[in-house]
């Protein structure tokens, strides 16, 4: 017997539980699909049935309409390429499943007309009904024969979270294969007076509807109060931020401890010359690198996916958007900037949240402006190093200044990007508010894990590359470089005779009137492999060893400097202007890779390095100047 | 009247829906139509948008700017005079 084989595309309104069918239907063979160009995942598994064939299906993204797609990338644009071309694609039998709420029919029915309008002649169309556990728990019954026959098109009614519902799909989706095509749902057919008539109430259902109805009313009552319920929302985010936080560090610390040991036993095996030191140091220290953000990214995934499968982020939603406009943005786009305040890389992901995809890339862009964790230590060196004379209340100060300064400068780059590079006008507020239920456990695990392989593939392979080059160029000798014998160890000898010492000289006539010598430029290049590598960096710089665990030496160091003239090479002006240049360069090539991962190209995350690089250069400028003519010292 | 204005919890019949072309389309795609019945369940803080209910079940989130082209009329209950 030949063996038949099938695509069946799931397509469907956002909340009616697609996805989770799909899960069921799938189990675990479900993986992200290889679908060039497209930054949203999509779903794809093949199962095999004795005797049937081949079926694989896809899950494609939700959506409310085909009509509506406007701009490009958005889920309507995905779908409706997807359905054309299973239709042009005529090696497999392609068949259309609409996955449509049982308990909200006549909004799914909206879009059967338009699947059916746009199947018609050439394709074949199933419609899966689910929640039929909810219509059942509301008392009401469906005549999926009657509906069936009005539509001229089949009907399977299933529950998402009954085991029973993965033969009954899969059955169904052979069986479309080799059903007719489908032909356009006449003109008159009212599809809310079709529901009417198909839904049929049973004796409690004025009861039980009301009951189910009163549950999301009863929450909403407390999670949508004009300010319970934003401090509710503000907090449920502040909690989502401590965690990203709080795993990030204690995962780091492991690592580097991790890696030292591993790196001590590697070395001398490996000869303990140049090549050992570069797998030791440059290989290691960026999978450790990779490594780190794991525990960060599932908390994130994790907790967004239970948000949004709840119902919640919407509501949240709901309530901070006006907040948000004022500045310039979406409620939406909250969640990613306050996580940013831990870490760009896992927020870079989270806004995949956001539905409008102009909304998505402004708050891509501005993320990197937001001040993450790794710009603290460099701030609290320049800080207790320049400024430690100072009272505490002007420290503490100065720290909030720069926290403030990175909302500022999103904010303000949000409104430029708007009139510039990214035009239009933002989409209103217009979100559907699904009633609340319960996630599903497995589907929320695949999905974390899911964005867990899919970092290490597409973010961590670029951040690994990225670490190697810089570890070179901060290694390997430039040519001709003379340095007069010293007995300074020889880590420092290598990094003061590096490719990234010659380039840092070369960069000194232009980062002068910032205060910067050679010695920073070199931090800062180092610095880009993640920002707190700075302190690091110049630790080397200054032959220190441990600089991370205790920067006393490092700050007399900094202090003590004197250039060839006798002063002090660097003073409070220059800490400012450091600090104002850390404020908004991009000085993170994770972030760089993540962006590339959520942008698709190089383009943005290239956009990104060129504008904030000026951005920080012009301030770091400005401040410098400006601290000049004050006498600051 | 339209629909930012309404008093929460009485519904109404939505009459006309005026606004650019790809804001209709999008809430023709979620489901709203004109004749519909729909009630303002609350407003969100600050005035920006409106919780509606429609009688299909569908709830939205709406930005007061939108919910300001819906204008919305009072739902006619008949008045039956007579005996049949």
């Amino acid at each position: 017997m030949t063996t038949l084989r099938a695509t069946a595309l799931f397509v469907g309104r956002p909340n009616v539980g697609k996805s989770s069918l799909f899960n069921t239907v799938t189990g675990a063979q479900a993986r992200v699909g290889n679908f060039p160009g497209i930054t949203v995942d999509v779903l794809e598994a093949t199962v095999r049935i004795e005797g049937q064939g081949e079926l694989t299906l896809v899950d494609l993204p939700g959506v409310y309409s085909l009509a509506r797609a406007e701009t490009e990338q958005s889920e309507e644009q995905i779908t409706s390429n997807f359905i054309d071309q299973s239709l042009r694609e005529s090696k497999d039998r392609a068949v259309v499943l609409q996955v449509l709420d049982g308990t909200q029919l006549s909004l799914s029915l909206q879009l059967t007309r338009e699947l059916a309008a746009r199947l018609a002649g050439v394709g074949r169309l199933g419609l899966v009904i689910n929640q039929a556990d909810e219509l059942t728990r509301e008392g009401r019954t469906l005549d999926t024969e009657a509906l069936a026959q009005e539509l001229g098109i089949p009907v399977l009614l299933v529950s998402a979270r009954d085991a029973l519902a993965r033969d009954q799909v899969i059955h169904f989706a052979f069986k479309i294969a080799d059903h007719s095509l489908v032909s356009p749902l006449p003109e008159a057919l009212d599809t809310e007076a079709l529901a009417r008539r198909v839904l049929r109430d049973t004796a409690a259902l004025s009861d039980t509807t009301q009951r189910a109805r009163t549950r999301t009313e009863r929450i909403d009552r407390w999670v949508l109060h004009p300010w319970l319920g934003p401090l509710l929302f503000v907090s449920v985010l502040a909690v989502l931020f401590a965690a990203v936080f709080l795993v990030a560090d204690p995962t780091t610390t492991l690592i580097d401890a991790c890696n030292k040991r591993l790196g001590a036993w590697l070395t001398p095996r490996l000869g303990g010359g140049f090549f050992a030191s570069f797998i030791a140091d440059g290989l290691l220290g960026g999978a450790g690198t990779v490594l780190a953000f794991l525990p960060q990214i599932v908390v994130l995934t994790l907790v967004l996916e239970l948000l949004d499968a709840s119902g919640y982020l919407t509501r949240g939603v709901f309530l901070v958007d006006r907040a948000m406009r004022k500045v310039g943005l979406g409620g939406m786009s909250l969640v990613p900037l306050l996580t940013a305040h831990a870490c760009a890389v896992p927020a870079i992901r989270s806004t995949r949240i956001l539905r409008d995809p102009r909304e998505r890339l402004i708050t891509l862009l501005v993320l990197p402006l937001m001040t993450c964790s790794a710009r603290l230590p460099t701030y609290a060196l320049l800080i207790s190093t320049f400024f430690a004379h100072r009272s505490p209340w002007i420290r503490s100060l100065l720290f909030l200044a720069l926290y403030a300064a990175g909302w500022v400068a999103g904010v303000l780059a949000a409104a430029a990007l708007r009139k510039t590079v990214v035009r239009g006008r933002p989409l209103p507020l217009l979100l559907e508010m699904p009633a609340y239920r319960a996630p599903e456990r497995s589907f929320v695990r695949k999905a974390t894990q899911r964005a867990v392989k899919s970092f290490l593939r597409d973010v961590g392979t670029t951040i690994v590359v990225a670490s190697a080059a810089l570890w070179l160029l901060l290694n390997v000798p430039m040519p001709g470089a003379a340095m007069a014998p010293s007995d300074a160890p020889a880590n420092v000898q290598r990094v003061q005779r590096s490719v990234a010492a010659s380039m840092g000289r070369a960069l000194e006539p232009i980062t002068r009137p910032l205060g910067f010598d050679w010695r920073i430029n070199v931090g800062l290049m180092g610095s880009f492999g993640a920002r707190e590598l700075m302190v690091g960096t110049l630790g080397v710089i200054y032959g220190l060893e441990d600089v991370d665990d205790n920067t006393t030496p490092l700050r007399a160091q900094l202090r003590q400097a004197r250039d060839p003239q006798g002063r002090p090479r660097y003073d409070g002006r220059m800490a400012l202007a450091l600090m104002a240049f850390f404020v908004v360069a991009c000085q993170c090539m994770s972030t760089v890779a993540a962006l590339r991962r959520e942008t698709g190209g190089w383009r943005w995350p290239l956009f990104v390095l060129g504008y904030t690089y000026s951005l920080g250069y012009l301030l770091a400028l400005c401040v410098y100047q400006i601290a000049t003519w004050l006498h600051v010292s | 009247m339209s629909l930012d204005e309404l008093t929460l919890a009485v519904p109404m019949v939505i009459d006309s829906i005026a606004t650019d072309a790809s804001i209709e389309a999008r809430l023709y795609a979620l489901g709203v139509r004109v004749g519909e019945s729909v009630e303002v369940l609350r407003r969100a803080p600050l005035g920006g948008a409106v919780h509606v209910r429609f009688a299909s079940g569908l709830e939205l989130a709406m930005d007061a700017a939108i919910a300001a082209c819906v204008t919305v009329r009072p739902r006619v209950v008949p008045v039956y005079v007579g005996t049949e």
